[in-house]
Protein backbone atom coordinates (compact mmCIF):
# COMPACT_ATOMS: atom_id res chain seq x y z
CA UNK A 1 0.00 0.00 0.00
CA UNK A 2 1.53 3.41 -0.71
CA UNK A 3 1.85 5.50 2.07
CA UNK A 4 1.08 8.62 0.86
CA UNK A 5 1.23 11.81 3.18
CA UNK A 6 0.62 15.57 2.05
CA UNK A 7 2.02 17.59 4.11
CA UNK A 8 1.73 21.71 3.08
CA UNK A 9 4.89 23.35 4.28
CA UNK A 10 2.83 26.80 4.96
CA UNK A 11 0.77 25.46 7.78
CA UNK A 12 4.53 24.99 8.94
CA UNK A 13 6.40 27.87 8.26
CA UNK A 14 7.29 31.00 10.12
CA UNK A 15 4.61 34.29 10.11
CA UNK A 16 4.69 35.37 6.93
CA UNK A 17 7.40 38.49 6.88
CA UNK A 18 7.69 41.95 5.30
CA UNK A 19 11.05 41.69 2.75
CA UNK A 20 13.04 45.19 3.23
CA UNK A 21 15.30 44.51 0.28
CA UNK A 22 11.74 44.55 -2.15
CA UNK A 23 9.23 46.85 -0.16
CA UNK A 24 5.74 45.26 -1.45
CA UNK A 25 7.56 41.88 -1.41
CA UNK A 26 6.41 39.37 1.60
CA UNK A 27 8.31 36.24 2.12
CA UNK A 28 7.91 33.21 4.27
CA UNK A 29 10.64 30.83 4.76
CA UNK A 30 10.10 27.30 6.27
CA UNK A 31 12.51 24.50 7.14
CA UNK A 32 11.34 20.25 7.33
CA UNK A 33 13.53 17.36 7.98
CA UNK A 34 12.01 14.06 7.29
CA UNK A 35 14.06 10.82 9.05
CA UNK A 36 13.80 7.70 6.81
CA UNK A 37 11.31 5.12 8.59
CA UNK A 38 12.48 1.79 8.13
CA UNK A 39 14.02 2.02 4.53
CA UNK A 40 16.43 4.90 3.19
CA UNK A 41 15.18 7.27 0.79
CA UNK A 42 16.45 6.37 -2.78
CA UNK A 43 14.96 8.63 -4.99
CA UNK A 44 13.92 12.68 -4.93
CA UNK A 45 11.43 13.48 -7.38
CA UNK A 46 10.97 17.14 -7.43
CA UNK A 47 8.74 19.65 -9.81
CA UNK A 48 9.07 22.99 -9.32
CA UNK A 49 7.78 25.63 -12.01
CA UNK A 50 8.04 28.54 -9.85
CA UNK A 51 11.41 28.93 -9.18
CA UNK A 52 14.89 27.51 -8.13
CA UNK A 53 16.19 23.97 -6.54
CA UNK A 54 19.58 23.30 -5.09
CA UNK A 55 19.85 19.79 -4.48
CA UNK A 56 23.00 18.79 -2.11
CA UNK A 57 24.08 15.50 -0.83
CA UNK A 58 25.34 15.03 2.33
CA UNK A 59 26.27 12.11 4.20
CA UNK A 60 23.58 11.87 6.65
CA UNK A 61 20.25 9.46 5.83
CA UNK A 62 17.36 12.31 6.31
CA UNK A 63 16.28 14.82 4.07
CA UNK A 64 16.44 18.86 4.94
CA UNK A 65 14.57 20.75 3.31
CA UNK A 66 14.53 24.44 2.89
CA UNK A 67 11.56 26.37 0.59
CA UNK A 68 11.53 30.59 0.11
CA UNK A 69 8.44 32.00 -0.88
CA UNK A 70 7.93 35.47 -2.32
CA UNK A 71 4.71 36.71 -3.32
CA UNK A 72 2.96 40.48 -3.59
CA UNK A 73 0.75 40.23 -1.01
CA UNK A 74 -0.22 37.52 2.16
CA UNK A 75 -3.17 36.29 0.23
CA UNK A 76 -1.46 35.32 -2.71
CA UNK A 77 1.21 34.13 -0.58
CA UNK A 78 -1.67 32.05 0.75
CA UNK A 79 -1.96 30.64 -2.56
CA UNK A 80 1.48 28.84 -3.37
CA UNK A 81 1.82 25.36 -2.60
CA UNK A 82 3.95 22.81 -1.80
CA UNK A 83 3.58 19.14 -1.34
CA UNK A 84 5.48 16.52 -0.39
CA UNK A 85 4.51 12.93 -0.28
CA UNK A 86 6.61 10.17 0.92
CA UNK A 87 6.07 6.99 -1.42
CA UNK A 88 6.97 3.74 -0.07
CA UNK A 89 9.21 2.46 -2.21
CA UNK A 90 12.33 5.44 -0.74
CA UNK A 91 10.91 7.72 -2.95
CA UNK A 92 10.18 11.82 -1.77
CA UNK A 93 8.29 13.72 -4.05
CA UNK A 94 8.29 17.48 -3.77
CA UNK A 95 5.92 19.59 -6.14
CA UNK A 96 5.05 23.29 -5.90
CA UNK A 97 1.51 25.22 -7.43
CA UNK A 98 -0.22 27.31 -7.04
CA UNK A 99 -3.82 27.27 -5.65
CA UNK A 100 -6.41 28.23 -8.53
CA UNK A 101 -9.83 30.30 -8.32
CA UNK A 102 -12.24 32.93 -8.98
CA UNK A 103 -12.27 34.56 -5.66
CA UNK A 104 -8.06 34.69 -5.93
CA UNK A 105 -6.87 38.30 -7.39
CA UNK A 106 -4.57 37.68 -10.46
CA UNK A 107 -1.26 37.71 -10.14
CA UNK A 108 1.68 37.54 -12.79
CA UNK A 109 3.78 34.51 -12.88
CA UNK A 110 6.63 37.11 -12.50
CA UNK A 111 5.46 38.61 -9.01
CA UNK A 112 5.82 35.10 -7.01
CA UNK A 113 8.46 32.33 -6.50
CA UNK A 114 9.15 29.57 -4.35
CA UNK A 115 12.72 28.72 -3.98
CA UNK A 116 13.77 24.92 -2.70
CA UNK A 117 17.31 24.13 -1.28
CA UNK A 118 17.35 20.33 -0.26
CA UNK A 119 19.98 18.60 1.51
CA UNK A 120 19.71 15.02 0.63
CA UNK A 121 21.20 11.10 1.10
CA UNK A 122 24.10 10.99 -1.45
CA UNK A 123 23.10 8.04 -2.35
CA UNK A 124 19.55 9.37 -3.62
CA UNK A 125 19.10 9.74 -7.35
CA UNK A 126 17.53 12.95 -8.22
CA UNK A 127 14.83 13.99 -10.65
CA UNK A 128 14.31 17.01 -10.94
CA UNK A 129 12.47 20.11 -13.08
CA UNK A 130 12.01 23.67 -13.17
CA UNK A 131 10.51 26.23 -15.81
CA UNK A 132 12.88 29.17 -15.83
CA UNK A 133 14.03 29.09 -12.29
CA UNK A 134 17.71 27.56 -11.76
CA UNK A 135 18.18 23.78 -11.34
CA UNK A 136 21.46 22.75 -9.17
CA UNK A 137 22.52 19.75 -7.53
CA UNK A 138 25.80 18.52 -5.84
CA UNK A 139 27.67 15.60 -4.54
CA UNK A 140 26.06 12.91 -5.17
CA UNK A 141 26.10 9.42 -5.88
CA UNK A 142 23.19 7.67 -8.04
CA UNK A 143 22.83 10.45 -10.91
CA UNK A 144 19.67 11.59 -11.90
CA UNK A 145 17.71 13.44 -14.67
CA UNK A 146 17.36 17.31 -14.57
CA UNK A 147 14.73 19.73 -16.67
CA UNK A 148 14.76 22.75 -17.51
CA UNK A 149 13.08 25.36 -20.03
CA UNK A 150 14.88 28.02 -19.61
CA UNK A 151 16.71 28.01 -16.39
CA UNK A 152 20.48 26.88 -16.41
CA UNK A 153 21.32 23.44 -15.21
CA UNK A 154 24.34 23.35 -13.13
CA UNK A 155 26.09 19.81 -11.45
CA UNK A 156 29.14 19.35 -9.64
CA UNK A 157 30.42 16.67 -8.30
CA UNK A 158 27.72 13.77 -9.08
CA UNK A 159 28.25 10.05 -9.98
CA UNK A 160 26.21 7.93 -12.01
CA UNK A 161 23.72 8.21 -15.25
CA UNK A 162 22.76 11.66 -15.43
CA UNK A 163 20.79 13.38 -18.01
CA UNK A 164 20.06 16.72 -18.69
CA UNK A 165 17.96 18.66 -20.96
CA UNK A 166 16.65 22.26 -21.21
CA UNK A 167 15.25 24.12 -24.31
CA UNK A 168 17.45 27.39 -23.87
CA UNK A 169 19.08 26.98 -20.17
CA UNK A 170 22.48 27.29 -19.82
CA UNK A 171 23.54 23.89 -19.19
CA UNK A 172 27.08 23.28 -17.10
CA UNK A 173 28.74 20.08 -16.16
CA UNK A 174 31.56 19.79 -13.82
CA UNK A 175 33.33 16.25 -12.15
CA UNK A 176 30.98 13.98 -13.54
CA UNK A 177 31.49 10.51 -13.04
CA UNK A 178 29.55 8.50 -15.06
CA UNK A 179 27.95 8.57 -18.24
CA UNK A 180 25.79 11.85 -19.07
CA UNK A 181 23.29 12.25 -21.40
CA UNK A 182 23.05 16.55 -22.02
CA UNK A 183 20.83 18.34 -24.85
CA UNK A 184 19.68 22.02 -24.85
CA UNK A 185 17.94 23.32 -27.68
CA UNK A 186 19.10 26.59 -28.19
CA UNK A 187 21.62 27.17 -24.93
CA UNK A 188 25.11 26.67 -24.56
CA UNK A 189 26.79 23.38 -22.86
CA UNK A 190 29.89 23.14 -21.09
CA UNK A 191 31.62 20.29 -19.87
CA UNK A 192 34.45 20.12 -17.31
CA UNK A 193 36.02 16.80 -15.55
CA UNK A 194 33.61 14.32 -17.43
CA UNK A 195 34.54 10.52 -16.26
CA UNK A 196 32.41 7.82 -17.32
CA UNK A 197 31.42 5.09 -19.77
CA UNK A 198 29.64 7.55 -22.14
CA UNK A 199 28.95 11.03 -22.88
CA UNK A 200 26.64 12.30 -25.78
CA UNK A 201 25.93 16.26 -25.22
CA UNK A 202 23.82 18.29 -28.04
CA UNK A 203 22.39 21.74 -29.53
CA UNK A 204 21.03 22.88 -31.47
CA UNK A 205 21.40 27.14 -31.59
CA UNK A 206 24.55 26.46 -28.86
CA UNK A 207 28.28 26.22 -28.44
CA UNK A 208 29.61 23.06 -26.73
CA UNK A 209 33.00 23.33 -24.93
CA UNK A 210 34.45 20.58 -22.90
CA UNK A 211 37.88 20.05 -20.87
CA UNK A 212 39.45 17.54 -18.78
CA UNK A 213 36.81 14.91 -20.62
CA UNK A 214 37.91 11.19 -20.08
CA UNK A 215 35.05 9.49 -20.89
CA UNK A 216 35.17 6.44 -23.23
CA UNK A 217 33.02 6.88 -25.99
CA UNK A 218 32.36 10.99 -26.59
CA UNK A 219 29.50 11.94 -28.90
CA UNK A 220 29.23 15.60 -29.62
CA UNK A 221 26.80 17.33 -31.61
CA UNK A 222 25.76 20.77 -32.71
CA UNK A 223 23.64 22.24 -35.81
CA UNK A 224 24.83 25.94 -35.13
CA UNK A 225 27.18 26.13 -32.49
CA UNK A 226 31.06 25.50 -32.40
CA UNK A 227 32.49 22.34 -30.72
CA UNK A 228 35.37 23.04 -28.66
CA UNK A 229 36.96 19.87 -26.68
CA UNK A 230 39.76 19.18 -24.53
CA UNK A 231 39.75 15.23 -24.32
CA UNK A 232 41.60 12.32 -23.27
CA UNK A 233 40.97 9.10 -25.48
CA UNK A 234 40.95 5.84 -23.83
CA UNK A 235 43.02 2.94 -25.32
CA UNK A 236 39.63 1.88 -26.80
CA UNK A 237 38.12 4.94 -26.95
CA UNK A 238 35.24 6.48 -29.73
CA UNK A 239 35.30 9.94 -30.08
CA UNK A 240 32.58 11.68 -32.76
CA UNK A 241 32.02 15.32 -33.09
CA UNK A 242 30.19 16.84 -35.67
CA UNK A 243 28.57 19.86 -36.47
CA UNK A 244 26.37 21.45 -39.65
CA UNK A 245 27.94 25.05 -39.58
CA UNK A 246 29.94 25.30 -36.30
CA UNK A 247 33.77 25.29 -36.04
CA UNK A 248 35.30 22.11 -34.19
CA UNK A 249 38.36 22.42 -32.36
CA UNK A 250 39.64 19.02 -30.72
CA UNK A 251 43.05 18.95 -28.45
CA UNK A 252 43.46 15.38 -28.20
CA UNK A 253 45.52 13.21 -25.56
CA UNK A 254 45.88 9.18 -26.38
CA UNK A 255 47.35 6.47 -24.79
CA UNK A 256 47.35 4.64 -28.24
CA UNK A 257 47.18 4.12 -32.11
CA UNK A 258 44.12 6.06 -32.76
CA UNK A 259 42.47 6.09 -36.20
CA UNK A 260 41.68 9.49 -37.48
CA UNK A 261 39.32 10.44 -40.22
CA UNK A 262 37.58 14.15 -40.53
CA UNK A 263 36.06 16.45 -43.15
CA UNK A 264 34.71 19.67 -42.80
CA UNK A 265 35.25 23.07 -44.97
CA UNK A 266 38.59 23.06 -44.20
CA UNK A 267 40.28 20.35 -42.30
CA UNK A 268 43.52 20.91 -40.02
CA UNK A 269 45.19 17.70 -38.62
CA UNK A 270 47.47 19.70 -36.97
CA UNK A 271 51.15 17.75 -36.89
CA UNK A 272 52.30 14.57 -39.19
CA UNK A 273 50.27 11.92 -38.95
CA UNK A 274 51.77 8.21 -39.98
CA UNK A 275 49.16 7.69 -43.05
CA UNK A 276 47.02 10.72 -44.26
CA UNK A 277 44.91 9.82 -47.24
CA UNK A 278 41.73 11.66 -48.47
CA UNK A 279 38.69 9.65 -49.74
CA UNK A 280 35.49 10.70 -50.51
CA UNK A 281 35.76 14.03 -49.02
CA UNK A 282 37.56 12.84 -45.89
CA UNK A 283 41.18 13.07 -44.31
CA UNK A 284 42.13 9.87 -42.94
CA UNK A 285 45.20 9.67 -40.87
CA UNK A 286 47.25 7.30 -38.28
CA UNK A 287 48.33 8.54 -34.73
CA UNK A 288 50.51 6.31 -33.58
CA UNK A 289 52.74 3.27 -34.28
CA UNK A 290 50.39 0.12 -34.55
CA UNK A 291 48.95 -1.76 -37.66
CA UNK A 292 45.85 -2.07 -35.53
CA UNK A 293 44.73 1.32 -33.73
CA UNK A 294 42.18 0.32 -31.46
CA UNK A 295 40.72 4.37 -30.75
CA UNK A 296 38.92 6.18 -33.12
CA UNK A 297 38.04 10.09 -33.74
CA UNK A 298 35.77 11.06 -36.12
CA UNK A 299 35.22 14.68 -36.91
CA UNK A 300 33.15 16.43 -39.16
CA UNK A 301 31.44 19.85 -39.49
CA UNK A 302 29.81 20.79 -43.54
CA UNK A 303 30.11 24.17 -43.15
CA UNK A 304 32.37 24.94 -40.35
CA UNK A 305 36.86 24.66 -39.86
CA UNK A 306 37.87 21.09 -38.30
CA UNK A 307 41.12 21.54 -36.47
CA UNK A 308 42.56 18.30 -34.54
CA UNK A 309 45.35 18.73 -32.36
CA UNK A 310 47.38 16.26 -30.09
CA UNK A 311 48.55 17.33 -27.01
CA UNK A 312 52.07 15.17 -25.90
CA UNK B 1 46.41 7.78 -0.11
CA UNK B 2 45.82 10.76 2.03
CA UNK B 3 45.88 14.21 1.51
CA UNK B 4 49.79 14.72 2.19
CA UNK B 5 49.74 11.96 -0.67
CA UNK B 6 47.14 13.84 -3.52
CA UNK B 7 48.25 17.87 -3.41
CA UNK B 8 51.72 17.23 -5.04
CA UNK B 9 50.21 14.97 -7.18
CA UNK B 10 46.90 17.13 -8.23
CA UNK B 11 49.10 19.11 -11.06
CA UNK B 12 50.20 15.96 -12.70
CA UNK B 13 46.17 14.80 -12.39
CA UNK B 14 44.53 17.92 -13.84
CA UNK B 15 47.00 17.40 -16.83
CA UNK B 16 45.96 13.63 -17.51
CA UNK B 17 49.10 12.79 -16.56
CA UNK B 18 48.67 10.00 -14.42
CA UNK B 19 48.93 6.89 -15.08
CA UNK B 20 45.26 5.08 -14.85
CA UNK B 21 45.72 3.86 -11.68
CA UNK B 22 46.91 6.84 -9.72
CA UNK B 23 44.59 8.62 -11.35
CA UNK B 24 41.90 7.05 -10.31
CA UNK B 25 43.45 6.74 -6.99
CA UNK B 26 43.77 10.69 -6.71
CA UNK B 27 39.99 10.64 -8.33
CA UNK B 28 38.51 8.28 -5.39
CA UNK B 29 40.29 10.39 -2.71
CA UNK B 30 39.03 13.87 -4.15
CA UNK B 31 35.36 12.50 -4.01
CA UNK B 32 35.68 12.23 -0.41
CA UNK B 33 37.78 14.72 0.50
CA UNK B 34 36.37 17.91 0.77
CA UNK B 35 39.88 19.89 1.25
CA UNK B 36 41.17 18.49 -1.60
CA UNK B 37 38.15 18.91 -4.08
CA UNK B 38 38.38 22.15 -2.90
CA UNK B 39 42.11 22.59 -3.36
CA UNK B 40 41.96 20.92 -7.00
CA UNK B 41 38.79 22.92 -8.28
CA UNK B 42 40.76 25.99 -6.89
CA UNK B 43 43.80 24.71 -9.55
CA UNK B 44 41.61 24.19 -12.26
CA UNK B 45 39.92 27.51 -12.00
CA UNK B 46 43.58 29.29 -11.45
CA UNK B 47 44.73 27.01 -15.41
CA UNK B 48 41.68 28.06 -16.77
CA UNK B 49 42.21 31.54 -15.83
CA UNK B 50 45.68 31.30 -16.82
CA UNK B 51 45.20 29.79 -20.38
CA UNK B 52 42.15 32.39 -20.84
CA UNK B 53 44.77 34.91 -20.92
CA UNK B 54 46.15 36.88 -23.93
CA UNK B 55 49.40 36.34 -25.03
CA UNK B 56 51.93 39.23 -24.62
CA UNK B 57 54.33 37.55 -27.08
CA UNK B 58 52.96 38.85 -30.05
CA UNK B 59 54.05 36.57 -33.23
CA UNK B 60 55.31 37.82 -36.11
CA UNK B 61 52.91 36.02 -38.13
CA UNK B 62 50.16 37.49 -36.35
CA UNK B 63 48.52 39.07 -39.85
CA UNK B 64 49.01 36.24 -41.90
CA UNK B 65 47.09 34.56 -39.16
CA UNK B 66 44.07 37.12 -39.50
CA UNK B 67 44.41 37.01 -42.94
CA UNK B 68 44.05 33.66 -43.33
CA UNK B 69 41.51 33.20 -40.56
CA UNK B 70 39.11 35.59 -42.72
CA UNK B 71 40.32 33.51 -45.97
CA UNK B 72 38.67 30.88 -43.90
CA UNK B 73 35.43 32.65 -42.86
CA UNK B 74 34.82 33.44 -46.64
CA UNK B 75 35.48 29.55 -47.84
CA UNK B 76 32.59 29.05 -44.82
CA UNK B 77 30.25 31.72 -46.21
CA UNK B 78 30.94 30.52 -49.88
CA UNK B 79 29.59 26.80 -48.67
CA UNK B 80 26.27 28.38 -46.36
CA UNK B 81 23.30 28.13 -48.15
CA UNK B 82 23.02 31.21 -49.99
CA UNK B 83 19.11 31.68 -47.72
CA UNK B 84 21.54 31.68 -44.60
CA UNK B 85 23.28 34.63 -45.69
CA UNK B 86 20.61 36.66 -47.20
CA UNK B 87 18.45 36.28 -43.76
CA UNK B 88 21.91 37.07 -42.18
CA UNK B 89 22.12 40.28 -43.59
CA UNK B 90 17.87 41.32 -43.81
CA UNK B 91 18.46 40.60 -40.02
CA UNK B 92 21.51 43.17 -39.72
CA UNK B 93 20.15 45.87 -41.79
CA UNK B 94 16.83 45.90 -39.64
CA UNK B 95 19.36 45.98 -36.57
CA UNK B 96 20.68 48.97 -37.29
CA UNK B 97 17.32 50.65 -38.41
CA UNK B 98 15.95 49.81 -35.40
CA UNK B 99 16.22 53.39 -33.74
CA UNK B 100 13.34 55.51 -32.40
CA UNK B 101 13.31 57.62 -34.94
CA UNK B 102 12.96 55.56 -38.05
CA UNK B 103 10.35 53.12 -35.74
CA UNK B 104 8.04 56.27 -35.70
CA UNK B 105 7.73 57.14 -38.60
CA UNK B 106 4.92 55.86 -40.86
CA UNK B 107 7.00 55.31 -43.88
CA UNK B 108 9.45 52.83 -42.03
CA UNK B 109 6.22 50.90 -40.62
CA UNK B 110 4.85 50.65 -44.25
CA UNK B 111 8.50 49.12 -45.60
CA UNK B 112 8.81 46.78 -42.55
CA UNK B 113 5.32 44.98 -43.70
CA UNK B 114 6.06 44.92 -46.74
CA UNK B 115 9.38 43.31 -46.18
CA UNK B 116 7.46 41.23 -43.81
CA UNK B 117 4.92 39.62 -46.59
CA UNK B 118 7.62 39.53 -48.78
CA UNK B 119 9.82 37.22 -46.21
CA UNK B 120 6.85 35.25 -45.33
CA UNK B 121 5.91 34.23 -49.09
CA UNK B 122 9.71 33.66 -50.24
CA UNK B 123 10.13 31.53 -46.95
CA UNK B 124 6.80 29.53 -48.22
CA UNK B 125 7.88 29.39 -51.68
CA UNK B 126 11.21 28.24 -50.25
CA UNK B 127 9.96 25.46 -47.72
CA UNK B 128 7.62 23.97 -50.64
CA UNK B 129 9.16 24.58 -53.46
CA UNK B 130 9.97 21.23 -55.73
CA UNK B 131 13.32 19.84 -55.22
CA UNK B 132 12.70 16.96 -57.69
CA UNK B 133 12.33 14.02 -55.07
CA UNK B 134 9.53 12.97 -53.53
CA UNK B 135 9.15 13.81 -50.08
CA UNK B 136 5.68 13.09 -49.20
CA UNK B 137 7.02 11.58 -45.12
CA UNK B 138 9.03 14.94 -44.86
CA UNK B 139 6.19 17.43 -45.80
CA UNK B 140 3.48 14.92 -43.90
CA UNK B 141 5.87 14.80 -40.95
CA UNK B 142 6.27 18.90 -40.98
CA UNK B 143 2.77 19.85 -40.88
CA UNK B 144 2.19 17.00 -38.63
CA UNK B 145 4.81 18.58 -35.80
CA UNK B 146 4.93 22.34 -36.07
CA UNK B 147 2.57 23.88 -34.15
CA UNK B 148 4.01 27.54 -34.06
CA UNK B 149 5.13 28.74 -30.64
CA UNK B 150 3.30 31.62 -29.43
CA UNK B 151 6.46 32.98 -27.79
CA UNK B 152 10.09 33.30 -27.76
CA UNK B 153 11.48 29.76 -26.48
CA UNK B 154 13.58 31.54 -23.56
CA UNK B 155 10.01 32.99 -22.26
CA UNK B 156 10.81 36.29 -23.17
CA UNK B 157 7.38 37.62 -24.11
CA UNK B 158 5.40 35.71 -21.39
CA UNK B 159 6.14 38.11 -18.74
CA UNK B 160 3.59 40.69 -20.36
CA UNK B 161 0.70 37.93 -20.46
CA UNK B 162 -1.75 39.50 -18.50
CA UNK B 163 -3.23 35.66 -17.08
CA UNK B 164 -2.95 34.49 -14.04
CA UNK B 165 0.21 32.66 -12.51
CA UNK B 166 -2.06 30.21 -12.22
CA UNK B 167 -2.75 29.81 -15.75
CA UNK B 168 0.68 30.41 -17.32
CA UNK B 169 2.07 27.87 -15.03
CA UNK B 170 -0.33 25.14 -16.18
CA UNK B 171 0.97 26.39 -20.06
CA UNK B 172 4.37 25.76 -19.31
CA UNK B 173 4.49 21.97 -20.47
CA UNK B 174 2.43 22.85 -24.08
CA UNK B 175 4.62 25.45 -24.53
CA UNK B 176 7.78 23.36 -24.09
CA UNK B 177 6.61 20.39 -26.44
CA UNK B 178 5.57 23.39 -29.41
CA UNK B 179 9.32 24.64 -28.97
CA UNK B 180 10.47 20.94 -29.27
CA UNK B 181 7.86 20.89 -32.23
CA UNK B 182 9.28 24.13 -33.80
CA UNK B 183 13.09 22.92 -33.74
CA UNK B 184 12.18 19.13 -35.13
CA UNK B 185 9.92 21.60 -37.98
CA UNK B 186 13.58 23.21 -38.38
CA UNK B 187 15.26 20.74 -39.02
CA UNK B 188 13.13 18.46 -40.71
CA UNK B 189 13.55 21.36 -43.86
CA UNK B 190 17.47 20.63 -43.18
CA UNK B 191 17.53 17.32 -43.45
CA UNK B 192 15.05 17.83 -46.63
CA UNK B 193 17.62 19.08 -48.30
CA UNK B 194 20.13 16.22 -47.63
CA UNK B 195 18.35 13.89 -48.47
CA UNK B 196 17.64 15.39 -51.73
CA UNK B 197 21.46 14.08 -52.74
CA UNK B 198 21.13 11.10 -51.31
CA UNK B 199 20.42 7.51 -53.15
CA UNK B 200 17.07 5.66 -52.77
CA UNK B 201 18.03 3.22 -50.46
CA UNK B 202 19.09 5.76 -47.73
CA UNK B 203 16.38 7.50 -48.58
CA UNK B 204 14.21 4.64 -47.19
CA UNK B 205 15.91 3.56 -44.51
CA UNK B 206 15.92 7.87 -43.45
CA UNK B 207 11.55 7.94 -44.09
CA UNK B 208 11.39 4.42 -42.16
CA UNK B 209 13.08 5.87 -39.26
CA UNK B 210 11.92 9.05 -39.20
CA UNK B 211 8.40 7.83 -39.59
CA UNK B 212 9.12 5.54 -36.43
CA UNK B 213 10.10 8.58 -34.69
CA UNK B 214 7.45 10.43 -35.73
CA UNK B 215 4.63 7.68 -34.74
CA UNK B 216 6.39 7.91 -31.14
CA UNK B 217 6.02 11.25 -30.75
CA UNK B 218 2.26 11.08 -31.97
CA UNK B 219 1.34 7.76 -29.21
CA UNK B 220 3.21 9.35 -26.70
CA UNK B 221 0.92 11.32 -24.05
CA UNK B 222 1.03 15.23 -23.89
CA UNK B 223 3.96 16.93 -21.79
CA UNK B 224 7.48 14.72 -20.47
CA UNK B 225 7.00 11.70 -22.80
CA UNK B 226 6.35 13.42 -25.63
CA UNK B 227 8.83 16.30 -25.31
CA UNK B 228 10.81 12.94 -24.48
CA UNK B 229 9.54 11.74 -27.78
CA UNK B 230 10.77 14.92 -29.27
CA UNK B 231 14.31 14.64 -27.94
CA UNK B 232 14.76 11.56 -30.09
CA UNK B 233 13.52 12.57 -33.02
CA UNK B 234 15.67 15.86 -32.93
CA UNK B 235 18.92 13.85 -32.15
CA UNK B 236 17.91 12.04 -34.90
CA UNK B 237 17.83 14.80 -37.62
CA UNK B 238 20.85 16.47 -36.15
CA UNK B 239 23.01 13.47 -36.45
CA UNK B 240 21.55 12.94 -40.05
CA UNK B 241 22.12 16.31 -40.86
CA UNK B 242 24.93 16.77 -39.57
CA UNK B 243 26.79 13.28 -41.00
CA UNK B 244 24.73 12.35 -43.78
CA UNK B 245 24.41 9.07 -41.87
CA UNK B 246 20.41 7.64 -41.54
CA UNK B 247 21.39 4.63 -39.67
CA UNK B 248 22.26 4.91 -36.06
CA UNK B 249 21.38 2.84 -33.22
CA UNK B 250 20.37 4.59 -29.96
CA UNK B 251 18.81 8.09 -30.47
CA UNK B 252 17.06 8.06 -27.27
CA UNK B 253 19.69 8.67 -24.53
CA UNK B 254 21.52 6.76 -21.84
Amino acid sequence: MKLAVLTTLGLLAAPALADPATGHDVTEKSRLEIKPSGHAFKQLAIENPLGDVRVEGYDGTSIQIETHKHAPDDDTLDRLRIALVPDQDGTVRIATSVDNGKEFRQVSRDAVRIDIVIRAPRTARVDAATSSGKLEIENLDAGGELDSASGSITVKNVSGPLLTHSLSGFTSLTQVFGSVDAATLSANVDLDSINGEKLVASANNGNIAGRRVRSRDVDLTTTEGKIVLECELALHGHLVVSSLHGDIDVRLRRHGATNVRARGGKVDLGQPANLVERTAGWTVATLGRSSDPSASVELQSKYGIVSLAVIQ
Amino acid sequence: MNCDDVRPQLTSYLDGELEDDRGSAVRGHLRECDACRAASDDEAALRDGLRALPSLDVPSTLWAGVQRQLAEAEVADAHTPRWRRVARRVVARWAAAFKPQHWMTPRFALASSAVAVIVVVWAWRYTHRDVGQPVDVLATIARATFVAPSHAPNGANRANDPKDVATEIAAVPKQMTDDYAHATQELVALAQASRAQWPDDRKQVFDAKLAELQRAVDGATEDRPRQKAYRALIRYLQRVTTRDEVAFANVGGL
